[in-house]
């Protein structure tokens, strides 16, 4: 056994490496998660950065631009103060940090009387929608865009034409290039992963 | 899985009616369809009205984060019956630093840094477990760490080695697995990488206990990240971004 300072004199130019288990079919966000729930303030600024685009996206659209900064700054700090209630094995960060927006963008409405002022919003409220639900729609649809978005690219590839076109397995498999057991593979993780968003954001409610 | 359930999965997905057949009462399989079912017709809404992920502007993240800390210092403040979030010397259940989890899905992402920083600061937190190895007598172990186990494929360790006059990477993967790789569709490569993973060094397939051999004058400290991903027999040499250890070095 030899000493820290030893190491650092005979070792110019080598290195000290720490591998730790990246579990690809769950929140890749885990450990961060785990630090943010116990109250580690760097993971909070981690977390904005991870997820802030995002939350001001669905704040922009869902209540517009001139309170969207507003309202992703009320999330982020109801989200640091009710930070023990999350629970990873309920569902994903990303999902539940939505559900909180989409909280904090009901109140916006309910204590202005205000309705969403999203385009598609404004012409599903004439067809005579509900507004809850116009901001229920939002947070699901740019939650799943995002989280799609986010997959590694082949599984992203693999994922979109299941979703968007109707090639059979073998055919996405002709496609891509890729062996038939990657594609089924990578749909059933890619479907996991897009659940584990919807999961965090039910589990708001 | 079975197969045909896949193919049943996949119709789901689509909306294609008809998925409601005898076998897929079942309950697991029932709820997987419904799930199924559930994102694809959201997938398509989003995409319907324009909601695709990168189309909305830009937005200052350090200044709604400035923003989240006034608020939260404001409110700590002015109340005294609020309990503040506990200082993280107080509730890090584990003194001993943690592994950072990321992948390089994200590495491709905003999220990376902040997870390399992360990993950075847990590897300077980590007290140096250097040993002298007793193995063969022209390997010498010039540092080694232990490694956490987050995921169910255990943990992992890498060491720099020389071996005879030669620096090398030593990775452990012993006991990682994949169903990729089980099925006979892939393997683990071991990458050397930059911070921002935008320059890759491949040191080739891995084997359980592989001695991974650096090219004559390159400097790990250039690339200092090494990553364990999966890779299908695919023809691409590129990564596939699917990545399953990874660990940043500590010069």
């Amino acid at each position: 056994m030899i000493g820290g300072a030893d190491m650092r004199a005979m070792t110019t130019g080598t290195a000290r490496y720490r591998l730790s288990v990246v579990d690809p079919d769950t929140d890749t966000g885990r450990e961060l998660a785990r630090r943010f729930v116990a109250g580690d303030a760097h993971a909070l600024d981690e977390i904005i950065a991870a997820h802030g685009q995002a939350i001001h996206g669905f704040c922009r659209r869902a209540a517009g631009a001139d309170v969207a900064a507003d309202l992703t700054q009320e999330t982020f700090v109801a989200a640091w103060r009710s930070a023990h209630r999350f629970d990873p094995e309920r569902g994903a960060l990303g999902g539940w940090l939505t559900g909180i927006a989409k909280n904090k963008v009901r109140d916006h409405f309910r204590s202005r009387r205000l309705v969403p002022v999203d385009a598609h919003s404004a012409a599903a409220i004439a067809d005579g929608a509900d507004g809850d639900d116009l901001i229920d729609d939002l947070a699901e649809q740019m939650l799943v865009a995002d989280a799609i978005a986010h997959l590694p690219s082949k599984m992203r590839e693999t994922v979109e034409l299941a979703f968007f076109t109707g090639l059979t397995h073998p055919e996405i498999a002709e496609r891509t290039g890729r062996p038939l057991g990657s594609v089924k593979s990578d749909i059933r993780r890619g479907l996991a992963r897009l659940r584990r968003e919807l999961e965090g954001l039910d589990a708001t409610a | 899985m079975q197969p045909h359930d896949d193919d049943l999965v996949l119709r789901a997905m689509r909306g294609d009616a008809g998925t409601a057949s005898d076998e897929a009462l079942q309950s697991d399989l029932a709820n997987e369809l419904r799930d199924a079912a559930r994102l694809g017709s959201i997938a398509r809404a989003a995409r319907d009205n324009g909601l695709t992920a990168g189309v909305e502007p830009a937005v200052d993240l350090g200044a709604i984060a400035a923003s989240v800390h006034t608020a939260l210092a404001e409110h700590r403040s002015s109340t005294t019956t609020t309990v503040a979030p506990p200082a993280l010397a107080d509730v890090l259940p584990n003194p001993e630093p943690v592994a950072t989890v990321s992948s390089l899905a994200d590495a491709r992402s905003r999220r990376w840094i902040p997870a390399a920083a992360a990993a950075v600061i847990a590897v300077i937190s980590f007290g140096l477990v250097a040993v002298l190895s007793d193995r063969g007598p022209s390997e010498t172990v010039l540092a080694e760490a232990n490694l956490d186990a987050l995921g169910p494929s255990g943990g992992a360790v890498a060491e720099l080695v020389e071996v005879d006059g030669e620096l090398a990477v030593h990775v452990h993967t012993a006991g990682l697995t994949d169903a990729a790789v089980t099925s006979g569709d892939g393997y683990f490569e071991v990458w050397l990488l930059d911070p921002t993973a935008s320059q890759l060094l491949s040191l080739g397939p891995a084997s359980d206990d592989g001695v991974y051999p650096l090219p004559d004058g390159f400097d790990p400290a250039t690339l200092p990240v090494v990553d364990v991903s999966v890779e299908h027999f695919d023809g691409d040499p590129t990564h596939s971004g699917d990545s399953r250890l990874r660990g940043v070095f500590d010069v």
